[in-house]
């Protein structure tokens, strides 16, 4: 692509990249299980390698998986551009695609291990395709243009290394464990301690019998694990459904795997990774515990209330319906709000081996399309008020934009007072 | 196991016995796409014929030699009968390790065709009544018109099939003497997929095409000839100059024996715009 910027002639080129067979197993496997978690996966080619990330519709889990350069037979991340200059002809650097047509290109993993001898993935600025072209055995090409959407960077901000608990293990150990609980369970409570890690089936929902007849409760040794570090005794709720879908892929990874994670509120991160050629992590956000004032409990009303439906049946944040009731729709705009948020220090992990040195991290970049107009930001570890914590981040795995004073004004008044309070 | 004394056996217009039920009962569920089916007997065999919408029509052949016992008294009969119903009595025993002997009987116009089939010491008779042969459609389809043709291992076909694109409404299929040489083309909600396997492949084993020709086809009408695809062991893929497809399936069965399923559709002429590869 040819193109005139400021008088000067520039060519661009797009990604494009080939994966060499035995790679492509791990590719089509992190596809089903970015499958399994969101809708699109967003592409995005660094100059260290090719990053896919998705989140899910109640943005409760974030995944970014990096195949690094070494992994590739050809890596050609493109042109980097700078996306402030307004120009309609800039080459995509960016997109995202659906997951369910892309698992469609890699349906059959045995077929694929079986017979797919090179990957290339290409994208075609012209044509606004997303190619992937599977060479195999017997001379087959298989060719897929996929129809995809340009897109911003999708980026969760969190700081993994500052966590002060941290479990290393190999992932059999987990997937052991996990297999113990029904397979309909949807949350589960880690607890842990110096002493041991305890993982145990949760249920919010006092309607199901059978939850409340049944609990399961497994307990690990410290030293079933490679690393034990537990700074903070604390117990972490989270999706039980989420983290199947991780194991399933640890198993094709055959990597340990790396738990990071501080208090209920805070996510907790599981991430893998072979230094130099691969990195995934997974954040999945945890509930906020009992601990929380009442405010929060009506923040969590609010929450299931509102723009996110799905999320009725997996809200992350507790209500205790019977003392708080249920506060009146409120008339959130979906859009930035008006109040900028607060410019909170994101935290510039120059130390750490965290997946934002890779990434750039800039100021919150609102997403384009439909529904997505909220910034995806996980504020973990910076919440700017120390007095409420646990609030404010259970808000913003929600509703990154939004601040405390917000609600209020926010608040739908549908029968003003008809008198004032002064009596006038 | 002979079921009937010789002498009643005489009797009938066409008489057929099979030691194991399930050579028959595989070839007719390659066919299996609509709930009636035209059989023709000949002295040669069998062959059950079943259509749909006037475009596509499937034909599955069973030689007189895959029957133990094969008698016909005329030169040929035709009768039309309920394929579901006749599977659903094949299949009387339900599946199982062990072999269903099955004779069959049928005594011309208007008789109903007669079952008997024995496993383990169980005998079930079945009459199955026989409905007037409607005409079936001759594609026309003779080999000096064939443009092109390519015989190849069913098992790349059967994986083509099996990873299409459902959403497509259409099939394209191109077959040229320059590369690509066999092309499947679909164009669904993900956006357009192909299938290549290059002439040189070690799957294709006879290779003849004497013009590019890309046609387009009904997906969800093609969609049944997968049935016969999963089965066979080796595809002939014809196409003749009017853009008709043959599709040849030829299928062992479980004595080693072989038996041809074939499948003709006439292409799609809805789309306006030329096709492209």
């Amino acid at each position: 692509q040819i193109h005139y910027l400021a008088g000067l002639l520039i060519e661009f080129q797009n990604m494009k990249c080939v994966l060499p067979g035995a790679n492509v197993k791990l590719f089509a496997k992190a596809i089903h299980c970015l499958a399994k978690l969101g809708h699109y996966v967003y592409f995005e080619p660094l100059d260290t390698g090719l990053a896919l990330k998705t989140v899910n519709s109640s943005r409760s889990a974030y995944v970014s998986i990096l195949f690094m350069k070494p992994l590739f037979q050809v890596y050609n991340a493109g042109s980097d551009i700078d996306l402030t200059v307004d120009d309609d002809n800039l080459p995509i650097t960016r997109c995202k695609v659906a997951l369910k047509t892309l698992l469609q290109v890699f349906k059959s993993l045995a077929n694929i291990e079986r017979s797919v001898e090179t990957c290339d993935i290409d994208l075609d600025g012209d044509e606004c395709r997303l190619v992937f072209q599977l060479k195999c055995k017997h001379g087959i090409t298989k060719t897929h243009h996929l129809t995809f959407q340009e897109c911003e960077s999708l980026q969760a901000i969190f700081a993994k290394d500052l966590s002060p608990n941290v479990l290393k293990c190999d992932h059999k150990v987990l997937s052991d464990v996990v297999i113990n609980f029904s397979s309909s369970l949807e949350e589960i409570t880690m607890l842990v301690s110096p002493c041991k890690v305890v993982l145990r089936s949760y249920s919010d929902d006092e309607s199901d019998e059978i939850a409340q007849l049944m609990k399961t409760e497994v307990s690990l040794n410290p030293e079933e694990f490679s690393q034990y570090q537990i700074g903070v005794d604390t117990d972490v709720t989270f999706c039980l459904k989420d983290v199947r879908a991780i194991l399933a892929f640890c198993e094709v990874a055959a990597m340990p795997v790396n738990i990071h994670f501080e208090v209920g509120g805070k996510p907790i991160i599981f991430s893998l990774g072979h230094n130099g050629y691969f990195r995934a992590n997974f954040v999945i956000a945890t509930i906020a515990t009992d601990k929380n004032s009442q405010h929060s409990n009506a923040t969590a009303n609010f929450t299931t209330n509102t723009t996110f439906p799905t999320t009725n049946k997996r809200s992350f944040v507790k209500p205790s319906r019977s003392k708080v009731a249920p506060k009146p729709l409120r008339k959130v705009s979906a859009q930035k709000t008006n109040a900028k948020p607060q410019p909170t220090k994101l935290p510039q992990p120059k130390d750490c081996d965290s997946i934002n040195s890779e990434h750039d991290v800039s100021p919150e970049i609102p997403l384009q399309g439909g529904e997505q107009t909220n910034a995806t930001r996980y504020e973990g570890f910076n919440s700017p008020s120390p007095k409420q914590p646990c609030f404010k981040n259970v808000k913003t795995v929600f509703f990154a934009a939004t601040q405390p004073n917000d609600l209020d004004r926010t608040v739908l008044v549908l029968a003003p007072d008809s008198d004032n309070e002064d009596g006038t | 196991m002979v079921l009937r004394s010789q002498t009643e056996d005489d009797d009938f217009a066409l008489n057929a016995c099979i030691e194991n039920a399930r050579n028959v009962t595989h070839i007719l569920k390659a066919v299996h796409f609509k709930d009636t089916a035209t059989v023709f007997a000949t002295e040669n065999g069998l062959k059950v014929t079943v259509e749909d919408s006037k475009c596509i029509q499937g034909n599955a052949f069973i030689q007189d030699q895959v029957f133990q016992e094969y008698s016909i008294r005329d030169e040929a009969l035709t009768f039309q009968i309920n394929l579901d119903i006749l599977l659903e009595c094949l299949n009387i025993f339900g599946s199982s390790n062990s072999t269903t002997t099955m004779r069959m009987m049928y005594n011309g116009y208007g008789t109903p065709l007669v079952l008997t089939l024995e496993e383990d010491g169980a005998v079930t008779d079945c009459s199955i009544r026989t409905m007037e042969a409607e005409e079936t459609l001759d594609f026309e389809f003779t080999a000096a018109n064939v443009v092109n043709k390519i015989i190849m291992k069913a098992d790349c076909l059967r994986e083509a099939f099996n990873e299409m694109d459902a959403s497509s409404e259409v099939l394209q299929i191109t077959m040229s003497p320059d590369p690509p040489h066999f092309r499947l083309a679909t164009f669904g909600l993900l956006g357009q997929s192909h299938h290549d396997i290059p002439k040189n492949s070690d799957m294709v084993e006879y290779f003849e095409c004497n013009e590019s020709l890309t046609n387009r086809y009904r997906l969800n009408l093609l969609k049944p000839s997968v049935k016969a695809v999963n089965l066979a062991c080796k595809v002939c893929v014809r196409v003749d100059h009017r853009g008709f497809l043959s599709l040849q399936h030829m299928i062992k069965n479980e004595n080693g024996q072989i038996c041809f399923v074939e499948y003709y559709c006439c292409p799609d002429e809805e789309f306006d715009e030329p096709a492209t590869t």
